[in-house]
């Protein structure tokens, strides 16, 4: 077998360790681990792939699954929220504002530091279909504008109904909105806790 | 281990063309190679020790990347049921043509975008939809058999979700034999069309 040719790089020793660690326990030697992760991740940057993306990302599925949000296609949810809304507004309504309430619950019932800004970092993120969405805290104020023309008028209204019900779970009251198709504006102040 | 120590750190063999392509992509980014590489294996430990490894990482990606071009969006689950439910009762067929024609879109666009379309749609029902508890195509005399299990699924979810799979493995060319379907349990047998 040809002899491979060798050359040295210098790395932090604490980092070593801890790569041979994660190696020991995965059954590896320090070098096949440290070989193998390296040209991966040369595989995942000529891809166009940074490994800071790559665990964002799953990060954000991992965020949705536990937050109670499913994917699916887009035009399947629009023509499901048209033909919901057009049935039964209330209702729907209804079962939007319910889910609002829940995940907003959920992050300020989760102990982490502040609640508001881990929904509004998951929620920027899931939103992902809106061509602007901008979420602006200033002291006891949040002001909310979500733009996409792809939203059918119906989806925009329960978007809405899901928001309003998320930040009063929040604290906040004296709402003033302005909503139309594909445009989501909202205001609301909370007192002073 | 071997290697050289020099103030904390220590010297490192790794194999030359390995090295090199450290090199090119050190320099892409503008940072220098030892900071690329310690930035590289911190990243690497860290997917690591959350119990995850790069290939699966990568594979994440790519269905997530092929969800946002194709146009999928984030739905809270208690609203998609209400929906479903909601709709079901009182136009069931429109629903149900629906999730067809929604599947055969995404069958088409998973047949431009992947080299093995089927496994990728598995994948994506694996990643996407967390409410099945196991998704599996498996070959067996020449047919493919793909099966959902799932004890949160709805009798009308169950059957909606049927009908986006028959709808995409129409979209992907290829031909359903026989399926089944019960609360929670989807099972489809079909070949793939040349």
């Amino acid at each position: 077998m040809p002899k491979i040719r060798r050359k040295t790089f210098a790395a932090r020793e604490d980092l070593i360790e801890r790569t041979s660690a994660v190696a020991k326990k995965k059954g590896f030697s320090f070098y096949a681990f440290l070989n193998e992760n390296l040209q991966q991740t040369l595989q995942a940057e000529e891809m166009g792939i940074s490994l800071r993306s790559l665990i964002e990302e799953r990060g954000l599925l991992k965020a949705a699954k536990e937050s109670s949000f499913v994917l699916g296609l887009e035009t399947l949810w629009y023509e499901m929220a048209d033909i919901a809304y057009d049935k039964a507004k209330r209702r729907a309504l209804n079962s939007w504002v319910e889910s609002g309430a829940w995940l907003a619950k959920r992050y300020v019932s989760s102990g982490v530091k502040d609640p508001f800004l881990a929904f509004k970092c998951d929620f920027e993120a899931f939103t992902w279909n809106a061509s602007e969405l901008d979420i602006e805290t200033e002291k006891e104020a949040v002001s909310i504008r979500i733009i996409s023309p792809k939203f059918s008028e119906s989806y925009t209204f329960l978007l809405a109904a899901f928001l309003e019900s998320a930040l009063k779970t929040f604290g906040y009251t004296r709402f003033t909105n302005d909503v139309t198709r594909g445009t989501i504006r909202m205001k609301a102040h909370r007192r002073k806790s | 281990m071997s290697g050289g120590r020099s103030k904390g750190k220590r010297l490192i063999p790794v194999p030359e063309s390995l090295l090199k392509g450290l090199m090119d992509a050190s320099s892409k980014e503008g940072k220098p190679l030892n900071r690329y590489i310690e930035e590289a294996l911190q990243q690497a430990v860290k997917i690591f020790e959350s119990g995850q490894n790069l290939k699966g990482l990568v594979h994440y990606f790519e269905i997530l990347q092929s969800q946002k071009a194709s146009g999928a969006i984030f739905t809270p689950l208690n609203v998609f049921d209400f929906m479903t439910n909601k709709v079901y009762a009182t136009d069931k067929e429109k629903l149900l043509d629906v999730w067809f024609e929604s599947g055969k879109w995404y069958g088409k666009y998973n047949t431009e975008k992947f080299l093995d379309p089927v496994q990728s749609l598995a994948d994506l029902l694996q990643a996407a939809r967390w409410d099945l508890t196991e998704v599996n195509v498996k070959k067996i005399d020449g047919k493919l058999k793909l099966r959902c299990t799932s004890t949160a699924l709805t009798k009308e979810g169950t059957e909606m979700l049927l009908k986006f799979i028959e709808g995409a493995l129409e979209g992907m060319n290829c031909k359903t034999l026989k399926n089944e379907s019960m609360k929670g349990l989807i099972l489809v047998e079909f070949t793939l069309c040349t």
